[in-house]
């Protein structure tokens, strides 16, 4: 994910977080692991390990993956990407701007030393420190103070409601340090590895090559099956699969999807798949020609034949998007079926037709077509297949497109230089499920500005207004209803162009049972969600 | 123009043998060519014909050579790659040789300051890494595949320069040069009615040898995404966009990787039986 576009790569160049905080669902203990036999050592393979273990200057789903097991928040992610506790064995909000959060008793950081209200007064505090630079300040930008309301209470106050600030506690900015080895300027090196609450301790880094993790007796929560857990960098996808059939390695994460048949044929290995809560979307830059035409926006999203990629490059691994949030997102806010009725409304903008295509743009201010070149990240596994795809559906209609291959980081420097948008193609990982969020970047007026998502540079008062209520109000009728009519008005004027929404795959020895890998497996400890031997 | 001086007169009084490797060579090269000239004509499906349903599948009477991932047909996207297999190494050849030929001709016959000068940049140029030159400069400049051959008619002017002019300086000494000179024949002239002719051949030779390189270069450039657009019917590109799927249809992998390695040791053989022959 490091390669892709997050949230916090989008916090990292200005994004403010608005709005106001929710009352969360039933609070509840992390999942136990479904322990059986324990396990003496498993060798688990990532594209890469960090050179750094140190969440603040190295956020990368990597060193999540690492750090998960080492180190949590107040809060976590359940198996059904709810707010669960984790440090707090309760919250709740005193009113909406103020948050409080109740510690767990008998926490210890692998050291042996006490988890007080302090050490996550001091991580939040870090965070929020301009001279921390750190690379999730942003999460914490709706923060008014934090404070030790009593040793075994930490209390929040926002500038304002914002039912995201809820999921910060959960995630990688959330994850808590000892307070004083956040002093310890060497802190995330071999030389001052990281502290925490978690099942694991770090006992060995080699900066990007291999991390070993031992289980720790004293942790607070449910004991860890695997004893000795070591994760190895291997960065070639033919590599990694190849480690896997001489069974240098007991699994893998982070597969591409479109690898998946060939690990499939491996013997006695188990794909694990789950949605990945990402999405690959086109925008059309409304404010200038030729997509400031709607006629020529339609053409387009009649151009993409979503289910086709779906089944070309995702296997099926995925869905073809009929707006930007797979039906995860919704979750705790639309039910199911009134999200499919919904969705079923959107249909006709995300139908493959090029005849339909034809005849849109015909009627637009450019019916000879127009020249557009398309930038895409040469390291995204699906962006330059997409575009191919598209690419050769618009000559058919007489739009003369071509595709340029960059860099991944010049990909992204040049979309939030927002300058000569044109046409792009965006792939977006959140690192929490709210329906307000992918709205909010694509959508927002804010957003649409250097340093913004909104690469559509879509304007529209109602929609702002409704995105401020949704933000705002805790209340999921009011939520689901603001964001409805903010998607209806997004695909009437064809905001955004979504494409599909793809799963997210992990490989591992068919003799293990893993039962928790989710969307948000590495802001998780992983290892005690479901893990065990078969 | 002078009579030439490198046993030509005995090799006319020869009759031409070919050895049956060559006449191989020169077989595949002209199959090459006629997919790149009749591309349209003979590739039994449009190379950009996707069919997303499909995918990437192996070979069958529908798809000799199966499908790829977008589900276009393998074999017409080889027919029609033979063209930019073609088109950019024959420029880089001609382009390089071109330069290097005037380059060379200079420096060997004038010596002096321009010879020195002019070797000097040679040994350069010889001492940079010219595949990562090429790697770097391509990418800096945003790819392409003219900018790719571009680079590489710059990266080859070189060693083609040092070939001409060591051609050039074998044949200064010769009598027919000091006849010519004898008889107040202008420098220009003795370069380019006299000398060139005779050290024709040698360029021909390497020009060809020039060939094989390049498509390699260029073919190494588009598999690191640095050479023609992404969906462009290419040998390079068909490398790197297959390669995810060397499972599941080996032959899209190892169909064009097979006509990169025929076409290029095909006019390596090429080159040094010509190299051979002008050389006895």
């Amino acid at each position: 994910m490091d390669k892709r576009l997050t949230r916090r790569r989008v916090m990292r160049n200005g994004l403010v977080l608005t709005a106001a905080v929710a009352v969360m669902g039933p609070l509840s203990m992390a999942s136990p692991a479904e322990a059986g036999e324990s396990i003496d050592s498993i060798t688990l393979a990532l594209p890469s390990i960090p050179e750094r273990l140190f969440i603040p200057q190295a956020w990368s789903t990597q060193a999540g993956a690492i750090l998960s097991l080492v180190q949590e928040g107040p809060l976590t992610f359940g198996d059904d990407l709810a707010l669960q506790s984790a440090l707090a064995d309760r919250w709740e909000r005193v009113d909406p701007t103020t948050l409080k959060y109740h510690l767990r008793s008998g926490v210890k950081f692998g050291d042996g030393s006490p988890l007080t209200a302090d050490d996550i007064v001091a991580t939040f505090k870090y965070h929020m420190s301009p001279g921390s630079q750190s690379l999730l300040a942003a999460f914490y930008n709706s923060v008014e103070s934090v404070e030790a309301t009593a040793p075994d209470e930490v209390s929040v106050k926002l500038k304002a409601p914002n039912v995201q600030f809820a999921f910060t506690p959960a995630h990688m900015a959330g994850f808590v340090f000892k307070k004083e080895q956040l002093a310890d300027t060497k802190i995330g090196t071999a030389q001052a590895l990281p502290l925490g609450t978690g099942p694991y301790k770090l006992v060995e880094f080699a900066p990007t090559e291999r991390v070993v993790l031992e289980a720790r007796d004293d942790y607070w929560g449910p004991k860890p099956v695997i004893k000795k857990i070591t994760l190895k960098a291997i960065a070639d996808r033919p590599a990694r699969l190849l480690a896997m059939q001489q069974g240098e390695i007991d699994g893998a994460f982070d597969l591409a999807i479109s690898d998946i048949e060939q690990w499939k044929k491996l013997e006695n290995v188990d794909i694990k798949t789950a949605p990945s809560l990402g999405v690959y979307t086109l925008t059309l830059d409304h404010s200038m020609p030729p997509f400031d035409d709607i006629h020529v926006r339609r053409a387009v999203a009649y151009s993409v034949d979503r289910k086709g990629l779906v089944k070309a490059l995702l296997k099926g691994y995925g869905e073809a998007a009929t707006a930007l949030n797979p039906p995860e997102m919704w979750s705790g806010v639309l039910p199911a079926e009134d999200l499919s009725a919904f969705y079923a409304t959107l249909l006709d903008h995300n139908s493959f037709d090029l005849s339909k295509a034809k005849a849109e743009l015909a009627q637009s201010s450019h019916p000879d077509g127009f020249d557009v070149t398309i930038p895409a990240s040469n390291s995204d596994p699906y962006m330059i297949d997409i575009m191919q795809s598209v690419v050769e559906n618009l000559k058919q209609i007489g739009i003369r497109a071509s595709i340029n291959p960059i860099d991944n980081n010049a990909w992204l420097a040049q979309y939030f230089q927002h300058e000569h948008l044109g046409m792009q193609i965006m792939a977006y990982y959140p690192d929490f499920p709210d329906a307000a969020n992918y709205p909010y970047l694509f959508f927002s007026k804010d957003q649409a500005t250097q340093g913004g998502m909104n690469g559509s540079n879509f304007r529209n008062d109602q929609v702002d207004a409704s995105l401020k209520i949704a933000n705002e109000n805790p209340d999921r009728k009011k939520r689901a209803d603001a964001l409805k009519d903010v998607f209806k008005v997004a695909d009437d004027d064809v905001a955004v162009v979504p494409i599909f929404w793809p799963d997210t795959a992990m490989a591992i020895s068919s003799k293990y049972n893993f039962s928790g890998y989710t969307a948000f497996w590495y802001s998780v400890p992983w290892a005690i969600r479901g893990f065990g031997l078969k | 123009m002078t009579a030439p001086a490198i046993g030509e007169a005995r090799r006319r009084n020869q009759p031409l043998r070919v050895p049956i490797v060559i006449l191989v060579a020169v077989l595949i090269i002209t199959a090459v060519t006629i997919c790149a000239v009749l591309g349209e004509r003979i590739a039994p499906d449009s190379p950009f014909v996707q069919r997303l349903g499909v995918g990437d599948t192996l070979p069958s009477p529908a798809h000799i050579a199966g499908t790829d991932l977008l589900g276009r047909d393998v074999l017409s996207r080889v027919i029609y790659g033979a063209r930019t297999a073609l088109v950019g190494p024959v420029v880089v050849a001609a382009g390089a040789f071109a330069i290097a030929t005037l380059l060379g001709l200079l420096s060997g016959y004038l010596g002096g300051l321009v010879d020195s000068v002019i070797t000097r940049w040679v040994d350069f140029m010889l001492a940079l890494p010219a595949p990562l030159v090429a790697i770097v400069v391509v990418g800096v400049m945003g790819g392409g595949y003219w900018t790719a051959v571009l680079v590489l008619v710059v990266l080859f002017i070189a060693p083609d320069t040092r070939i001409v002019r060591s051609a050039v300086l074998e044949q200064r000494p010769r009598p027919y040069i000091d006849a010519a000179r004898s008889l107040g024949i202008s420098k220009r002239r003795i370069l380019f009615v006299h000398i060139l002719p005779n050290i024709a051949p040698i360029i021909l030779a390497y020009a060809v040898l020039d060939f094989g390189f390049a498509l390699v270069n260029l073919a190494g450039l588009s598999f690191l995404g640095l050479g023609v657009e992404p969906g462009t019917p290419d040998w390079g590109r068909m490398l790197f966009e297959n390669r995810n799927i060397l499972f599941s249809n080996p032959v899209a992998l190892l169909l064009p990787a097979g006509m990169i390695i025929l076409t290029a040791v095909s006019m390596n053989l090429i080159g040094d039986w010509l190299l051979e022959r002008f050389a006895k």
